[in-house]
């Protein structure tokens, strides 16, 4: 389907099954116009013939239709009726009634209402005026200087109808038998003048007959249109379906999409205005060559329609190109990209951006998102008042300019005016800055409380505003922190210092004990000595324990930091395991290991990991209870290496969690075993130092030790 | 060694408690001790005598033992031996680093001095004796490292200049961490290099070997010199100690 669709020959047919059907629709078009032509010529021809004949005629009739009237309207009103009637019913005429024939003629007949391009159009008409004229010379010296003075004179049109004695033609033809016998008894006498108006009114008259008679005789425009309409719709749908496969074939081939080239990759805008262009140049050919048609069209008839055609064809080529291109411009996602006001506006956007920024930056509205609302709302306010004051200002000039028109008191109201919105200006702005000023302030009060919080005392910084008493019991407040962290590490230092020297001034003498009870051990000695000295031997080696217990927990607890590194868990947990494997067959103890992951890397000191391990297990085959088992168990649960062991206690434990982590606590009251109760409280301390968490849980008589590390 | 030959060994202590038990240890063990109280005594009994090896404790009055120490490495090959109470991991490489070549830390089982003093003066001798044939070593395809030194052609291990007998495998162990020096092995690496076979749970296996190793190795296999577990991570042959 594709590959038909989007062949190049496809594509070719598509583009001619176009140009054939504007072709097509154009020579109908063509048809019609020389259709409308020919009749328009018979209209002509008609109008003429008719004008010939019957103009005269109508004008007559229209005139004593007029009379009949106004004799009819003096019969039932007199004088009072034709005066309401008249303005009423009888534009185009000029009429002057009157009982005797000789007041008539004293009266003047006014032609007011007459302007310039009136004349003009009855100018025009002075073929017409001629024919009136040779009806007779029924005027007097009077109506003379009437037309001298509106210059009408020279067309002598003016018609004084008066059946008695003036007119040459038999009136009494286009009068009613009743106006005839009224006019007759010589109560009324009546001068009508003819004005341009009756020749224009007769003329549409005459203009709407013909058409009916035209349009009778050929049909509308409209039937004619209908008789084609096949061809256009046939036309009109092979274009419409021609188009819609180029749209959908643009840009396309076979294998793939086209990639654009030079002139393609060129701002969409261009190409959107050639389209346009391409447009606006078919419709100029079109308005030409109908110029040009209607001049020449007898002689070159064919050739005109043929270049009308051909230009048609090449815009329309031009047209379907360049929306082509746009086309392939959104297949290829390029048709916002590439398009110039989007670029624009991308710029524009970024540099607003960039200039928040800067602001942000300068004024220091950067940290703290709850104050970037707040002072994104004010900034918004701000350009809302200013377009406000703006508005208002002209909204005020427009009211005083029309309030105190042609009134001296103009200048004094703008000046009031303008005096207001100083102050309400001069209000405003200082008040928004006062509350930019508060903004910052509160800016500032947070970031250096964030400071506080975080740890930085150091950097917290109120420079500028020491006067503020918030910031100022802040910086206090840092100060005071700064200084007690300090004494803190100070005391912690020397805690760890103190330890150091106490453990060196107890191994010093406890060097001694060792070295002299070994060279006592090797003297000659009684039976009850040598037991003695086994003794001494063996309670100066746990004393030797005991004092580098005490000085690893000291040292774990007074905040040093460690070194730590990447481990593997379950490495560790094997190698403890293989170490104390020895020791393990030793007590006798039934030790079920389940390691259910094959790694666990965490992160920590694996020599202080070790001796947690070491310690826990090792509390565990000394207070188990004989035939029971210890169940080691590890997993690795999200990021955490999760180790407990379990066990039965060999003796009622009769402490709490917390007791038994405490220095010192053995679980048995008596002490009778050996260990120095630091075992548990090394292994908790040294897990908290390499970030891990040691609890333990008592139940009757399982105890059971969970440590978890990250 | 001939057996009529009498070392001298420098004891320094400001403890002269401990210099006198220190003392008695070691004349025991048929060494001449001389004595001394603190560093600049020391210095002296340096000038003056042909002392074989130095025992020193590091906190004493007038001059303390790391800065005698550095004196003494400016002339001196001999063997030292740091006798402290401080037993921080600092302390122990600072130690190591101005110029001693063990450490003891306080308070010490007098056994194991006694077997690092021996080690210590035995290796210094017999490196002595075998200083001018180095190029034998090499051509006998040896690694060294510290008093450790694997002939790989004889299959042979001595340590301080005795002979350790191990097993073949305990030999190829050996023989993998000694050849690189300071890297860590995981027990799989170590499996799969000496049995040629993946390894799977074979922490056990290794460790007993390994254990092997430092107890034939060692002088205190709870405090490895040369053979060491990192935690977590493997086994490693400390890089190089002198």
């Amino acid at each position: 389907m594709k590959k038909v669709l989007y062949n190049k020959f496809a594509k070719l047919i598509y583009l001619l099954a176009v140009f054939v059907a504007i072709a097509g629709i154009m020579v109908n078009i063509f048809k019609l116009v020389q259709w409308e032509k020919d009749r328009e010529e018979a209209y002509d021809k008609e109008y003429s013939l008719r004008r010939e004949h019957i103009f005269d005629d109508m004008v007559y009739s229209e005139i004593g239709e007029y009379i009949d009237e106004l004799v009819s309207i003096y019969e039932k009103y007199n004088m009072e009726g034709i005066e309401n009637h008249c303005n009423q019913y009888f534009e185009g005429f000029n009429v002057i009634m009157a009982s005797t024939r000789e007041e008539i003629y004293k009266t003047p007949c006014l032609y007011t209402g007459f302007e310039e391009d009136d004349l003009s159009w009855v100018a025009d008409k002075v073929q017409y005026v001629k024919n009136f004229i040779r009806w007779g010379d029924f005027y007097d010296e009077s109506e003379y200087t009437l037309y001298a003075s509106t210059e009408l004179s020279k067309l002598e049109y003016s018609y004084i109808m008066n059946k008695y004695s003036y007119s040459n033609i038999d009136m009494d033809k286009y009068l009613r038998p009743s106006t005839i016998d009224y006019l007759s008894k010589g109560i009324l006498h009546i001068k009508v003048n003819a004005t341009w108006q009756i020749f224009y009114n007769v003329e549409s008259k005459l203009d709407d007959e013909v058409r009916t008679y035209i349009d009778e005789e050929y049909g509308s425009i409209e039937e004619q249109f209908m008789n084609e309409l096949d061809t256009y719709i046939i036309c009109g749908t092979v274009l419409i379906l021609a188009t819609l496969l180029l749209v959908i074939s643009c840009g396309r081939t076979p294998n793939g999409n086209k990639v654009l080239n030079k002139y393609e990759t060129f701002v969409t805008e261009l190409h959107i205005i050639m389209s346009g262009i391409a447009i606006a140049l078919g419709a100029c050919a079109v308005s030409i060559f109908w110029e040009i048609y209607g001049n020449y069209a007898d002689k070159y008839e064919t050739l005109i329609e043929c270049a009308v055609i051909a230009a048609i064809l090449v815009c329309v080529v031009a047209f379907y190109y360049e929306v082509g291109i746009l086309i392939k411009k959104r297949i290829n996602k390029r048709f916002l990209s590439d398009s110039f006001i989007v670029k624009l506006f991308r710029k524009i956007k970024t540099k607003i951006v960039n200039i928040k920024k800067t602001i942000y930056n300068k004024t220091g509205y950067e940290a703290l998102p709850e104050i970037k609302k707040l002072y994104t709302k004010k900034v918004i306010l701000d350009i809302f008042m200013f377009v406000f004051v703006i508005f208002i200002t002209l909204l005020g000039c427009i009211l005083i300019d029309s309030a105190y028109l042609y009134s001296s008191n103009e200048a004094w109201a703008y000046i009031i005016f303008f005096i207001v919105m100083a102050l309400f200006i001069y209000t405003y702005v200082s008040l928004s800055f006062k509350e930019y000023k508060h903004l910052r302030t509160y800016n500032r009060i947070c970031e250096n409380v964030d400071l506080v919080y975080s740890g930085h005392y150091n950097k917290v910084d109120i420079s500028g505003d020491e006067q503020h008493k918030v910031l100022n019991q802040i910086a206090n407040l840092s100060e005071g922190f700064e200084k007690s962290v300090a004494k803190q590490i100070e005391a912690e230092k020397m805690q760890v210092e103190l330890v150091a020297n106490v453990s060196h001034d107890l191994k010093t003498p406890l060097t001694s004990i060792i070295s002299y009870v070994d060279l006592l051990s090797n003297e000659e000695l009684s039976p009850v000595a040598a037991d003695y000295v086994k003794i001494l031997e063996d309670k100066s080696a746990r004393l030797k324990a005991i004092v580098a217990d005490v000085f690893d927990l000291a040292k774990a607890t007074s905040g040093e930091k460690i070194s730590t590194e990447e481990l593997d868990g379950v490495v560790l947990m094997n190698q403890v395991l293989s170490d104390m494997s020895d020791r393990i067959e030793e007590t006798g103890m039934d030790l079920r290991v389940n390691i259910s992951v094959k790694e666990a890397p965490i992160t920590g000191n694996g020599q202080k990991l070790y001796r947690v391990f070491q310690n826990v297990i090792d509390n565990a085959l000394k207070y188990s209870m004989e035939g029971t088992r210890i169940y080691l168990n590890a997993d690795y649960i999200e990021n955490e290496f999760i180790v407990t062991i379990k066990n039965v206690s060999k003796y009622e434990m009769e402490f709490t969690e917390e007791e038994i982590l405490s220095r010192f606590t053995r679980g048995d009251k008596a002490r009778h075993s050996e260990g120095n109760g630091l075992g548990l409280s090394i292994a908790k301390s040294f897990t908290e130092l390499c970030g891990g968490s040691f609890m333990v849980n008592i139940d009757d008589d399982i105890f059971k030790v969970i440590i978890k590390l990250k | 060694m001939d057996a009529g030959y009498k070392a001298n060994v420098l004891v320094v202590d400001d403890d002269r408690d401990i210099v006198k038990a220190i003392s008695t240890l070691l004349e025991r063990e048929g060494y001449n001790i001389f004595k001394a109280y603190d560093g600049m005594q020391a210095l002296e009994v340096i000038a003056e005598k042909d002392i074989q090896l130095l025992l020193i404790d590091v906190m004493m009055p007038n001059m303390d033992g790391l800065s005698a120490i550095m004196r003494i490495r400016q002339n001196k090959n001999i063997p030292i031996i740091v006798l402290s109470a401080k037993t921080e991991d600092t302390d122990k490489v600072m130690g190591l680093s101005v110029g001693a070549d063990d450490y003891i830390a306080k308070p010490y089982n007098p056994m194991e001095l006694v077997a690092r003093v021996k080690s210590s003066l035995r290796r210094y001798l017999h490196l002595g004796t075998f200083n001018g044939d180095s190029s034998e070593a090499e051509k006998k395809n040896v690694i060294t490292i510290g008093g450790l030194q694997l002939f790989l052609d004889d299959k042979r291990l001595l340590v301080d200049g005795e002979n350790v007998k191990l097993t073949a495998t305990e030999f190829k162990i050996l023989e993998l961490l000694m050849r690189h020096p300071g890297r860590v092995f995981s027990a799989e690496d170590i499996y799969s290099n000496v049995w040629n076979e993946d390894g799977y749970a074979v922490e056990n296996t290794v460790m007993v070997h390994i254990r092997h190793i430092r107890e034939k190795v060692e002088i205190n296999p709870k405090e490895p010199r040369y053979v060491k577990v990192v935690w977590g991570l493997g086994y490693k042959i400390e890089e190089v100690i002198k």
